[in-house]
């Protein structure tokens, strides 16, 4: 995501609140959300959202019983979790970019996209791996994986599902392209909150990082060139792709240009806010002038036939009169981003939960214990740099907040083997990029999940049981695991690694 | 930034050397208050450091290399006082 201004010192190591039965109990609130989210989505196979909202709410009261004193602080920290810039940063990307996606939606640049596909030959073999290049490439421009992952399972994947490509990979590919931009991006959050904790410049890590993200992303394209192979034949009817082969037609490209302010704006260095506030701008624009959707398929009052309100404004532009029963707001700019609304709730709870375990001094156990027990050589302290990083992204679903929670610990490990700022920065993105669209509870995940839902009421022909639960995805995020695997094999081997000797990171020098 | 895509794309040893008379910028990560010497570790390298103060762990400091040796990766460095 691109919010530079979320960043700064994390006060995520001051113990505040006391539990009975030990700082572990602090993490309670979480765990007992995690196991309600495998129980729910894993075993029972029930996807909504909102049932992990009332998981996180009930692991939110099981929590507040074993706190020691009076339950004031704890409530205030629930406070103080939801209030986080981090949090409403990535609500505000999942407004904006649903709007945008769904005004892209309706202008029928899926029926372009899909008319590309077909007249450059890209069949189900090769789109799960173009769906990852071209995915990797917008999260780079604009710096905002969520916003890549709610535009592409928008655009990229109908297209891709409706030529036969299989839904599962089709769904990794997409995350794997936001796991890439995330990682790399330098108007990405993670980016820069990885380079402000750990003393380094953005355009430092940003350059010591590429061998790690281009030998992972490299590996990864094949993979989903592989994997296509092997899952043979196609989940859509052939009667279904030949219909959406007939009404593929160029005209839907014409929002490349939507897409394009978007990046340009980001890369120009304008906050994300702004750079899709433009792309909508154009999108509405391109959609009415050359006739690509009607004003009310972007926003429309259904207003109640037969009342006051009908007669008055019956005939109105955005206005259409309804049986009673229909009446309400809707269009893209509507739907895109009340799409989220569910999903804004959870994560807020989430944040709140990783908070109380902060303050519970969970996570400074954790490092302590670590510090004294596992990470005795430089090697075996970078194995636990890079393990805890991404299990640390099981508890906090979003990867920001993930890395600005961990962002301290990894600084003490490091420079107790004297690791430069740009190689502990390098460890602490990578793999909460990575984790932040892998486990199934992730907010990336979600947000992809989310989206997917709402095109069984876009398109006819997409069917439930083409959506992909959260569940089925994380074995096909290639580039997330490579990026860990990469990573791994880097601690172990010295890959990349650099010392305080070698050269300081910028930030260092200045302080 | 572009020249530095390709930079360290090596394997870098977890006990690096240093010559006697190098000048190094290092975190200082640990002070033995009974000894009244200061520690830094590169890596699985260790230099132990006279001239320091427990007020400086975990600070960036500049030593130079009074010596080393490479087969036990351990060395001796001082405080240039910056």
């Amino acid at each position: 995501m691109n919010q530079p201004d979320s960043t700064g010192p994390s006060p995520a190591s001051r113990t505040t609140l006391e539990f009975r039965g030990g700082k572990a109990l602090s993490a309670l609130p979480i765990l007992f959300f995690i196991f309600w989210a495998i129980f729910q989505s894993g075993l029972l196979g029930i996807s909504a959202t909102g049932g992990l909202i009332v998981g996180m709410l009930v692991g939110l009261i099981l929590g507040m019983l074993f706190v020691k004193g009076d339950w004031k602080g704890y409530a205030d920290t629930v406070f103080e979790g939801m209030a986080q810039p981090v949090a409403v940063t990535a609500i505000v990307a999942w407004l904006w970019a649903g709007m945008f996606a769904g005004t892209l939606q309706v202008g029928a640049f899926v029926d372009g996209l899909g008319w590309l596909a077909v007249a450059a030959g890209i069949g189900p073999l090769l789109f799960p791996a173009i769906t990852f290049l071209l995915a990797a490439l917008l999260a780079t421009g604009i710096g905002t994986g969520y916003g890549t992952v709610i535009a592409f399972v928008a655009l990229f994947f109908p297209a891709g599902v409706a030529l036969g490509a299989d839904p599962i990979l089709m769904f990794g590919a997409i995350l794997s392209g936001a796991v890439f931009g995330d990682n790399l991006a330098p108007v990405s959050d993670t980016t820069i909150v990885s380079a402000v904790t750990q003393d380094s410049d953005v355009g430092g890590v940003v350059a010591s990082r590429f061998k790690y993200a281009i030998i992972a992303a490299v590996l990864s394209l094949i993979a989903y060139v592989i994997a296509s192979a092997m899952f043979s034949g196609s989940t859509i009817a052939p009667e279904v792709a030949e219909a959406f082969r007939a009404q593929t037609a160029p005209a839907g490209l014409l929002h490349l240009l939507s897409m394009g302010v978007v990046i340009f704006t980001a890369i120009a260095g304008r906050h994300i806010i702004e750079a899709i506030s433009w792309g909508l701008i154009v999108a509405i624009i391109v959609n009415l002038a050359f006739g690509l959707a009607p004003g009310t398929d972007m926003l429309v009052f259904n207003v109640a036939a037969g009342g006051w309100a009908a007669e008055t404004f019956g005939g109105w532009p955005l206005v259409e009169v309804v049986a009673a029963a229909d009446a309400g707001v809707g269009g893209s700019l509507y739907s895109g981003a009340l799409g989220f609304a569910e999903l804004a709730v959870l994560i807020l709870l989430v944040i709140a939960g990783a908070q109380i375990m902060m303050r519970g001094g969970a996570f400074h156990a954790l490092e302590a214990w670590l510090l004294r027990t596992v990470a005795k050589t430089v090697r075996s302290a970078e194995m636990v740099m890079v393990t805890v990083t991404a299990s640390i992204n099981a508890a906090i679903t979003i990867n920001t907040a993930a890395q600005i929670a961990v962002a301290p610990y990894i600084a003490t490990i490091g420079k107790r083997f004297n690791l430069n700022g740009y190689r502990r920065a390098n460890i602490l993105d990578a793999n909460t990029s990575a984790l932040g669209y892998i486990f199934p509870w992730a907010g990336g995940v979600l947000v992809g999940y989310t989206q997917m839902v709402a095109l069984v009421d876009q398109y006819d022909w997409f069917t439930s049981d083409m959506v992909v639960a959260p569940v089925q995805a994380w074995p096909w995020v290639f580039h997330g695991w490579l990026l860990v695997i990469v990573f791994l094999v880097s601690a172990w081997t010295g890959f990349g690694r650099e010392y305080t000797t070698d050269r300081l990171s910028n930030r260092s020098n200045e302080s | 930034m572009s020249k530095g895509l390709f930079a360290n794309w090596r394997f870098r040893t977890s006990t690096p050397s240093f010559e006697p008379g190098d000048l190094v910028e290092v975190y200082l990560t640990a002070f033995d208050a009974s000894t009244g010497e200061g520690e830094a570790r590169i890596g699985d390298s260790v230099l132990k450091v006279s001239g320091a103060t427990a007020d400086q762990v975990d600070r960036l400091v500049t030593l130079r290399v009074a010596s080393f040796d490479p087969q036990g990766a351990r060395g001796t460095a001082a405080m240039t006082g910056d």
